[in-house]
């Protein structure tokens, strides 16, 4: 909604309005800390529940994802695609786990859901890319982050 | 007839219902494992307990039978206790591993942990474990997850007719194997997955292919013979993923065989022709479908005599209506093992016919003729119509000038058609088919048409000219 204020007789004039700007400018560049860093070389501290880029984790070698789908199945955006197979070693297991990542809504639900702590959301937060990445599992198993 | 008084509300029940019946009638359901409609009454998982006026001890729902005036409590606090004392006991022993486990979302284990146990766990105690025994083609066991309600037991001796599975040993130890750890041979394995409450039945074929909660449902009938057995269809995104059977007391009560089990396969073969393919210089090529329309069309309109022959595996409302677009045809019916239904016989005690096709009656019905009495020589045209499953009769194509399909095909059947124009199979339409017994049933499309299939009442009206349907 537009109110409309009434104007002053001086502020009409503007001269000591731009003036008091101006203070304010002057006052923030000579006094004011930086709060620009020098990123890359500098990095800001993240809280550690910051919800970054995926991984599995893996016990010995071995993902503990057991393909219970239950992250698929709380995931708001629908963006974990998982296959599941058998073999020797796990009755259960992942035959394919994709994330299309540029889906993720990066809410961590996957990470809350998981009765196996495999899905993880790790801190880093460049995830940049050159194009569409879809993470596999291969890419999905290496270990990031200590959470 | 008669009333009882359950849970302070006058409920009526009918002759012979015992109290887990006439409450589910009134909408409560007594929590039960043992207990299955279709199987003899053991009481002995003891999840069914109510209290009843005048007796001394809690009774079993599932053995007891109503009487009349009789005042039953499923909701009192003994009641309660007992319930879940009895669910705390099955868990000492459970391995809880619902991550991995194909029954987790169906699971009577889950529910009534969920209604009637405490939330916590008072033992630290080692669970048992049991190396799992080979059941065969069909049935993956997980011991570890038996709850010993013996449905299993009862549905081999009762159902399937063989008597391979047992119980060896007593309490905390029970474990239900086969005989000599032999495999089940039975033709209605497929069931055992379904008697079992937990998840330590399961079918291999449909093993980790799907969290059941992704599921849709959709109810069908059968199209693996002529018993017409009713059926839940489960698909996610298009694919069907196991059949299941639905209670029909007058057809199929509560089972299906595993041939109809698993027989659906076939509908999502790699090998099914989903695109209208042209007879061009030799072999089949996939062609547009009005190229494949027109092409059906010309050929219709120059023969001078046409038979359609239809798998016995086409709905009524498709023979109807092949009947009535191409009036000129005379019509033939296939089925694989039989020639007529009057050959159709029982194949077992339960529920198996011989007649390896669901809709021979319906068509018979509509003026179809044996297959026997075909005479491809007699015909420039035949139209062959399959409806799924039966394969058509090996080179029928090469018999007569022309052929042109209609319906479901696989590559390796197509050699020797002139068109063929692909249709949906069962799952992916509507319609109806007439068992053995002249029971008519109507069951709906679960799925949509994979592929380029259309149905076949778009084929017919879209490209046959109006001259062809005006003939008659
Ligand atoms: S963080 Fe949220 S949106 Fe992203 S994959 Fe997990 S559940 Fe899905
Ligand atoms: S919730 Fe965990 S165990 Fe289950 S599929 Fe997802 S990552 Fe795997
Ligand atoms: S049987 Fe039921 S409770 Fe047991 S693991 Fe399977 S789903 Fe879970
Ligand atoms: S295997 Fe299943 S049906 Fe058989 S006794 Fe165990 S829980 Fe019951
Ligand atoms: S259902 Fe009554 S004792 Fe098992």
């Amino acid at each position: 909604m537009l109110i409309k204020r009434e104007t002053g007789f001086l502020q009409r004039f503007y001269l000591l309005e731009v003036m008091k700007g101006l203070f304010i400018t002057t006052k923030n560049w000579l006094f004011s800390k930086n709060i620009t860093i020098q990123y890359p070389e500098q990095r800001r501290k993240y809280s550690p529940l910051f919800r970054g880029q995926h991984y599995i984790k893996t016990t010995n070698g071995v993902e503990n994802c057991t393909a219970c789908m239950l992250c698929p199945t709380v995931c708001p955006a629908d963006c974990i695609h998982i296959e599941a197979g058998e073999r020797a070693d796990k009755e259960k297991f992942p035959v394919r786990f994709e994330i299309d990542i540029l889906r993720c809504c990066f809410c961590g639900y996957c990470e809350e859901a998981c009765p196996k702590d495999a899905i993880k959301l790790s801190g880093i937060y460049e995830m940049a890319d050159y194009e569409r990445r879809v993470y596999d599992k291969n890419f999905l198993l290496i270990q990031r982050g200590s959470k | 007839m008669g009333t009882i008084t359950f849970n302070g509300k006058e409920i009526p029940f009918d002759e012979g219902d015992n109290i887990i019946e006439a409450a589910k009638k009134a909408g409560t359901e007594i929590p039960h494992y043992c207990y299955h409609p279709g199987l003899s009454i053991v009481a002995q998982c003891r999840m069914c307990l109510v209290e009843i006026e005048g007796a001394r001890k809690l009774a079993t729902a599932c053995s007891t039978p109503c009487n009349n005036g009789m005042v039953v409590s499923s909701e009192s606090p003994t009641v309660k206790e007992a319930v879940s004392g009895v669910q705390e006991f099955l868990l000492l022993n459970h391995p809880l591993d619902c991550p991995i486990c194909d029954q987790a979302g169906e699971c009577s284990l889950q529910e009534y942990s969920l209604k009637h146990a405490a939330s916590d766990c008072r033992t630290d105690l080692n669970r048992r474990t049991y190396i799992d025994i080979d059941m065969g083609p069909s049935i993956k066991k997980n011991m570890n997850r038996c709850i010993h309600c013996t449905r299993c037991i009862r549905y081999c001796n009762e159902v399937g007719d063989i008597y391979e599975m047992v119980a060896l040993q007593r309490g905390n130890n029970t474990e239900i194997v086969t005989v000599d750890d032999k495999p089940l041979m039975t033709a209605y394995s497929g069931g055992l997955a379904d008697v079992c409450p937990v998840g330590s039945l399961t079918t291999k074929d449909f093993r980790f292919s799907k969290r059941v909660w992704y599921l849709r449902r959709n109810d069908s009938i059968c199209d693996g013979c002529s018993k017409g057995c009713n059926i839940t269809v489960s698909h996610e995104k298009n694919l069907v993923f196991r059949l299941e059977p639905r209670e029909n007391q007058e057809i199929n009560k509560w089972w299906m065989c595993d041939e109809g089990r698993y027989g659906f396969h076939f509908a999502q073969s790699p090998s099914r022709v989903l695109a209208p393919a042209v007879k061009g210089g030799g072999s089949m090529e996939s062609a547009q479908w009005s190229e494949a329309g027109a092409r059906f069309n010309d050929l219709v309109v120059g023969a001078q005599s046409i038979a359609v022959v239809a798998s016995a595996d086409i709905t009524n409302e498709e023979a109807d209506l092949l009947k009535s677009s191409l009036p000129k045809a005379e019509l033939y019916s296939y089925s694989p093992s039989v020639d007529s239904s009057s050959e159709d016989k029982a194949l077992d005690h339960l529920i198996r016919r011989k007649d390896k096709s669901p809709n021979l009656k319906g068509l018979e019905g509509r003026g179809y003729s044996a297959f026997s009495k075909f005479n491809p020589s007699k015909f420039n045209l035949v139209v062959y119509a399959s409806g799924g499953k039966v394969r058509p009769p090996y080179g029928i194509a090469k018999l007569s000038e022309t052929t042109v399909g209609l319906g479901v095909f696989l590559k390796e059947e197509v050699d020797g058609f002139d068109v063929i124009l692909p249709g949906p199979s069962w799952l992916e339409k509507e319609g109806s088919f007439t068992n053995y017994d002249e029971i008519n049933q109507h069951f709906g499309q679960a799925i949509r048409p994979i592929g380029l299939a259309k149905p076949m009442s778009v084929v017919l009206s879209k490209y046959l000219a109006d001259s062809v349907w005006q003939a008659g």
